[in-house]
């Protein structure tokens, strides 16, 4: 069957990290997709008719059926394209058990960790925010280790899921005045490493980009 | 072939719904396990052992090897056990479909039950509008992902899907009894048909805590017990 690159579409909005996610999945891939970009402020009517329910971002659209919410796309990706390459996803069980068990720890933590640093209004909290993100990512590297990805030798489903919040490390550090490097010499490693791969480079925004985004975004909604 | 009888324990709470789902998953596909029952107010070194970011139940141990969280649990289960029945459908795209409406449970409602339970008068009010827009929402998004006029989600037997959400539905009148509401009813006939097959389960029967426990357990979340 031929891939119409018209088959493939993306909705995306492109400082988030979870429309990262996608991109870096389709590109490990080679799957050819049409990216569009959504304005928050005035999402279009195919967001709203694929995603009804949520109206967020990212949105898979595959032969005119939605998949929403960036790791069940990820698994998608890997289930429908898995004659390409290698998996994301490890073949054994156990071993994907526990990459479900990190992305869902991702997904809980570190965006609503790491806003409380680069957005918190209030100033007696910034510490508490800080500490709380800091050790989010003390754990994540703790399970990192040794090994070059979370997936081991191979780059996979929980180095995808996390990659795209290091776009975000210079905000963090310069919103939130902290060093990441200090704290989680590893996992800052793991960034540069990933940031070799093509489809990583590729998916990512220049981290300057992610903080004049983050400055405007925090002018917009009331700070100082 | 791989011996599948090796030792598999379950770490859960007799009234923890996440627990309830894996106990069905098992039984449904035939898995011997040993079950160990919880004190949440005072969890065992076991559990913190197996589950030490998130210190919750059910656990999962396999071959001494702990999986957490029900959805990752019963994906693991069907991956491992993977005979008839099976828990997840076949094709790619309605198994994403099954883990949308996983999640759905999982992030909208069952937090907006607590609200309902905890919170009174015009706040209450609000809870259980809100409950409803959801039910709503659910009924129109099964309509379309599962329009084939079996009695379950997965088919002619129950599934993850059904599992996940029937745990709580199951018992949906011992929720109404406490709240004193009617969130499940003919208004959403396709729901209210699937929890009415639910019901007449015997998995489910066997499995999930009769009606007047439940109501007992609502009823000491909305004036709970001192502490000791």
């Amino acid at each position: 069957m031929a891939e119409d690159k018209n088959n493939v579409v993306l909705l995306d909005f492109w400082p988030s990290s979870y429309g990262m996610r996608v991109k870096i999945a389709l590109q490990e891939k080679g799957v050819s997709y049409e990216c569009r970009q959504e304005d928050f402020d005035a999402k279009s009517s195919l967001l709203l008719e694929m995603n009804p329910i949520h109206k967020t971002i990212p949105v898979l659209i595959h032969n005119d059926k939605p998949i929403c919410e960036s790791l069940n796309i990820v698994e998608y990706i890997d289930e429908v394209w898995s004659h390409k390459t290698t998996s994301l996803l490890p073949s054994d069980p156990y071993k994907r058990s526990q990459a479900r068990f990190w992305g869902n720890y991702i997904d809980k933590n570190v965006y609503s960790k790491g806003k409380k640093v680069w957005n918190g209004k209030v100033m007696e909290e910034k510490e508490e925010s800080q500490k709380q993100f800091i050790e989010c990512l003390k754990i994540l590297e703790e399970e990192l280790g040794d090994k070059p990805y979370f997936g081991g030798d191979e780059f996979g489903y929980v180095d995808v899921a996390l990659v795209p919040f290091t776009s975000w490390f210079y905000t963090y550090e310069t919103l939130g005045n902290l060093s990441i490097e200090e704290f989680v010499p590893k996992l800052v490693s793991w960034t540069k490493r990933c940031m070799e791969k093509e489809s990583v480079a590729k998916s990512l925004p220049h981290p300057h980009k992610i903080y004049g985004f983050a400055l405007e975004y925090r002018e917009k909604h009331g700070h100082d | 072939m791989e011996d599948k009888l090796s030792e598999v324990v379950l770490f859960g709470s007799w009234y923890s719904p996440y627990t309830s789902r894996v106990k069905l998953a098992l039984k449904l596909k035939g898995i011997p396990f040993k079950y160990v029952e919880e004190n949440l107010s005072n969890k065992s070194e076991l559990l913190l052992k197996y589950n030490p970011i998130h210190k919750k139940v059910p656990v999962l141990l396999h071959n001494g090897m702990p999986i957490c969280e029900s959805l990752i649990i019963l994906e693991y289960i069907d991956e491992v056990w993977n005979h008839a029945p099976k828990l997840l459908p076949e094709d790619p795209y309605q198994r994403s479909r099954v883990r949308f409406w996983a999640n759905y449970t999982d992030q909208k409602i069952m937090p907006a039950s607590y609200p309902l339970l905890l919170l009174k008068g015009e706040k209450k009010q609000k809870a259980i509008e809100d409950m409803e827009e959801m039910q709503r929402v659910l009924e129109e998004g099964i309509k379309q992902d599962f329009p084939e006029q079996f009695s379950f989600f997965n088919g002619k037997t129950i599934g993850l899907l059904d599992i996940f959400m029937g745990v709580n539905c199951y018992n949906y009148k011992a929720f109404h009894e406490v709240t004193n509401s009617e969130i499940i009813g003919p208004k959403n006939p396709k729901i209210f048909m699937w929890v009415n097959a639910l019901k007449e389960h015997p998995l489910m029967k066997d499995t999930l805590p009769p009606h007047d426990k439940v109501v007992a357990m609502l009823k000491t979340m909305i004036a709970p017990t001192p502490d000791v």
